[in-house]
């Protein structure tokens, strides 16, 4: 097993070296002065001091070594300097991970409790009022924009009721994360609901399931080791792909509800081009990508001993 | 004295201020409770470094916590005295001697001295520390030699003793006081905490403003109030900024009472202006709204052209239908809630016959191909020429309209790759600046967009920068803009309206053109019915 992740580890670097060259070389093809648009709303600047400031980035060098350059910083630790704000990278991206980290964890944690037990309930109830219920709201949750459950959520639950702050990150309480997961999860959710159910209803038919149930096993355990079991590999396929789009789908949610997350400090940064920011944050995004395969393949060696095996043998 | 009083009134008379409750409120200051703001620029924070940053939200934050020797009346946008209590401007405009307020205090506690000036203006020169704004003190003497490391200081800038500082620049500019007040353009800093802090200087600002930090966060910061502040103020204990991209954010915050001001969008105009009536703000800001032509191409030489693209469009309709209100249609180049307008200029009235007519002339009786480029902003971007596409189509102009990122938008511009574009200028409150960024002399970058040149504006322009007398050279300035009027490199669209609202429980807003989020909280004061007013 530790073998296993140990070779999975080692491919991490070549990803992230191939990744970071790539955005190196896109980011400073495309057009766009990165010294005259730190300048913002007033847009203009005289030449010298434009000249200066590329100077003192040193924008002027050729792409290479300013590659060079920022890779043997990088291997280093130092991240670069933002040319925006001024600000080391690193502090930037620090200071908007817990906001990230505690959104995705908010809309995870909603999504894939609320999609397991929609999914099972309808899966074992086929064709009950229940499972049509629920499965309309998937399709539901799946069509619906989220910036538009999120403004539908606003309004009722802090301009009609009060009983929630309307935006914001306060610091890190409940109250606040409350719409924006469910916004960002609503989707989420619907989708997990109805893979779960659809590989229940598959696993339902399988040949061990009727092997069980003739043994004479209670209709629990078959339901649990036999059908459930047995679903929660495409299930666990798609929790592990969607949480990476989850990732992406922050900057919506983050834009509606003033949420300070690495999302919107990479949009805001492509558009300033403000260079070392959105390597930063790519090369941080690319590297979540990296651990939650790494963690979706360790569960799955979990859940089904087989993939144990054959990854072994290879 | 009685010129400034001029310009108070011609301002009155331009400013379009609907809530004169907030201004003229005759109760008495209740000192105490806290502000909550929206910083609508953006969906975080990110520093507070004033000279090294242009993103607004920081810059609306932070002058609350820098100053400098003048600063812009909010409303009239004229310097004003602020830590120098007077000066003095000697006959030929070239030295300007200030006198220094005693007692002036730092957040740390030290005194500000003219020493601390003159440390702050190298700091904001010095190359090293890239400021954004450096350019800003370019005409004084010495300047030049200082930034190419041929000498440690800059000459021109002397210390007469504590509360004296001479400023000696190298060619005129009569209006180096607005240089000094701009936002970012002259603040003072104390050396030892700039260096004892660092980097972290960022976000630890120490200056001597109104208000000092008390926190810092992407997601808020928080201010208090100054107790040592050298003027009258702050009446409230803090104020906190929160950022707030979008306008449906600021508006579920603003109608929970979350928020107690907030800029209003154009969506949200109409239904605003019958709700809260009467607490709304509105000012024509210093931008306008204008379509580009690139004067190095052959097509855009004649003027009848240019002319007949101004003629075409019915500004008015558009202004009423399209931007529902929250524009003005404009007249010039210059906004007319600034001391250079000119309420006798005729401007181009929409005029379908004429603009079909003068095309004619200039020989394109079958039509005149131009490509636009713009960003995808509603007010001043592809939509907003696709609204005056019908017209420009009637007068005979066929419109090829393409939306790019405003990052490859304006690096077409600056460097004149591009027929035509679309975009939102100016800001600066200095009443030259808007006309004097298009003299032959100053390059695309700079400010010239449309590489636009008028040997006689220029010639104009050159004794509006020479006059002192501030009535002569708003003359100058408004005889340039009619020849540049004339002679469009521009098709005027609209000025920006910008509105703010309150909650009636906030008193002293006042209608700031320069950017109406730049509002003076040291003047502020939130009376018992705020939900905050005692904390």
């Amino acid at each position: 097993m530790s073998r296993i992740i140990l070779k999975k580890l080692l491919y991490f670097i070549p990803t992230l070296l191939a990744a970071s060259l790539i955005l190196f070389v896109l980011l400073s093809l495309i057009p766009g002065e990165t010294a005259f648009l730190s300048g913002s709303k007033r847009k203009s600047m005289d030449v010298e001091t434009m000249e200066r400031i590329r100077i003192k980035w040193g924008l002027n060098d050729p792409i290479p070594i300013r590659y060079a350059k920022y890779m043997r910083n990088l291997l280093t630790g130092d991240m670069g300097i933002s040319f925006r704000t001024n600000r080391k990278v690193f502090q930037l991206i620090k200071e908007r991970l817990p906001a990230t980290l505690f959104l995705v964890g908010g809309a995870m944690l909603f999504a894939v409790t609320g999609g397991l037990i929609l999914g099972a309930v309808s899966g074992i109830k086929e064709g009950s009022a229940i499972d049509i219920a629920s499965m309309l709201g998937a399709v539901a949750g799946i069509s619906i924009p989220n910036f538009w459950l999120g403004m539908m959520l606003m309004y009722f639950f802090s301009v009609k009721l009060g009983w929630l702050p309307s935006s914001g990150y306060g610091g890190g309480s409940l109250q606040y994360l409350i719409m924006p997961s469910i916004t960002l999860g609503a989707a989420y959710m619907a989708l997990i609901a109805r893979v779960t159910r659809a590989s229940i209803l598959d696993a339902k038919n399988f040949l061990y399931v009727q092997t069980a149930r003739s043994k004479g096993l209670s209709e629990n355990v078959v339901r649990m080791k036999h059908i459930f079991r047995n679903a929660m590999i495409p299930v666990v396929t798609v929790i592990g792909l969607q949480l990476g789009s989850l990732l992406a789908y922050t900057v919506v949610v983050e834009k509606v509800f003033a949420w300070p997350g690495i999302g919107l400090l990479l949009v805001n940064s492509i558009f300033r081009r403000d260079v070392p920011v959105v390597q930063g944050c790519v090369l941080f995004i690319v590297f979540s990508f990296l651990v939650i395969n790494l963690l979706v393949d360790i569960l799955y060696m979990y859940i089904d001993p087989r993939i144990k095996y054959e990854a072994n043998r290879l | 004295m009685m010129k400034k009083k001029c310009n108070a009134l011609l301002l009155i008379l331009t400013l379009t201020v609907f809530s004169a409750g907030n201004i003229f409120a005759a109760d008495a200051i209740r000192k105490g409770g806290t502000l909550v703001v929206p910083a609508p620029y953006g969906n975080a924070f990110t520093t507070l470094d004033i000279i090294r940053t242009a993103e607004l939200n920081t810059m609306m934050v932070a002058e609350n916590i820098f100053e400098g020797l003048v600063e812009y009346d909010n409303v009239t946008s004229i310097p004003e005295p602020a830590i120098a209590e007077k000066w003095d401007i000697s006959a030929d405009n070239m030295v300007y001697t200030f006198f220094l307020h005693k007692g002036v205090k730092f957040h740390h506690g030290r005194e500000v001295t003219a020493q601390d000036f003159k440390y702050s203006f190298e700091r904001l020169a010095n190359p090293d520390t890239g400021a954004y704004n450096a350019a800003t003190l370019k005409n004084i003497k010495g300047y030049e030699a200082f930034v190419n490391k041929e000498s440690d200081q800059i000459k021109g800038i002397t210390v007469i003793d504590d509360y004296t500082l001479r400023i000696e620049l190298g060619k005129p500019d009569a209006e180096f006081l607005y240089q000094l007040a701009v936002v970012g353009g002259g603040d003072v800093v104390p050396k030892e905490e700039v260096e004892r802090l660092g980097r972290d200087f960022t976000i630890k600002p120490v200056a001597a403003g109104p208000f000092k930090l008390k926190s810092f966060s992407g997601n808020e910061v928080v201010l208090e109030a100054f107790e040592d502040y050298y003027k009258k103020g702050p009446y409230i204990d803090s104020i906190v900024f929160r950022p707030m991209g979008e306008s449906i954010t600021r508006q579920a915050a603003f109608e929970s009472e979350e928020i107690d001001i907030s800029n209003v969008s154009t969506t949200q105009y109409e239904s605003y202006s019958k709700r809260y009536k009467d607490q709304m703000i509105e000012v024509a800001e210093f931008y306008i709204r204008l379509i580009g032509f690139n004067m190095a191409m052959e097509k855009f030489q004649d003027k009848r052209v240019r002319q007949a693209f101004n003629y075409a469009v019915d500004k008015e309709l558009i202004v009423e239908k399209y931007y529902r209100n929250k524009a003005y249609p404009a007249v010039g180049r210059i906004p007319t809630s600034m001391a250079s307008f000119n309420p006798t200029l005729a401007g181009y009235s929409y005029n379908p016959e004429k603009a079909k007519a003068l095309l004619k002339e200039a020989g394109y009786e079958n039509g005149f191909e131009i490509e636009i480029i713009g960003s995808e902003a509603s007010t001043y971007g592809i939509p907003a020429v696709e609204a005056a596409m019908p017209y420009l189509a009637k007068a005979g102009f066929k419109v090829k309209a393409v939306t790019l990122d405003e990052g490859t938008l304006w690096d077409r511009i600056v460097k004149g790759e591009y027929e035509a574009f679309i975009s939102s200028l100016g800001g600066e409150p200095s009443p030259t600046t808007h006309i004097g960024r298009n003299t032959s002399d100053v390059s695309r970058g700079g400010g010239n967009y449309t590489a636009y040149s008028n040997p006689a504006m220029d010639e104009i322009m050159a004794m509006a920068n020479k006059e002192t007398d501030t009535e002569k050279r708003m003359q100058f300035v408004m005889a340039a803009e009619s020849l540049f009027v004339e002679d469009p490199p521009y098709f005027f669209y609209n000025y920006n309206k910008a509105v703010l609202v309150s909650h009636p429980w906030v008193h002293g807003l006042v209608p700031t053109p320069a950017e109406i989020m730049y509002q003076p909280f040291e003047k502020v004061w939130i009376d018992s019915d705020s939900p905050r007013a005692e904390n």
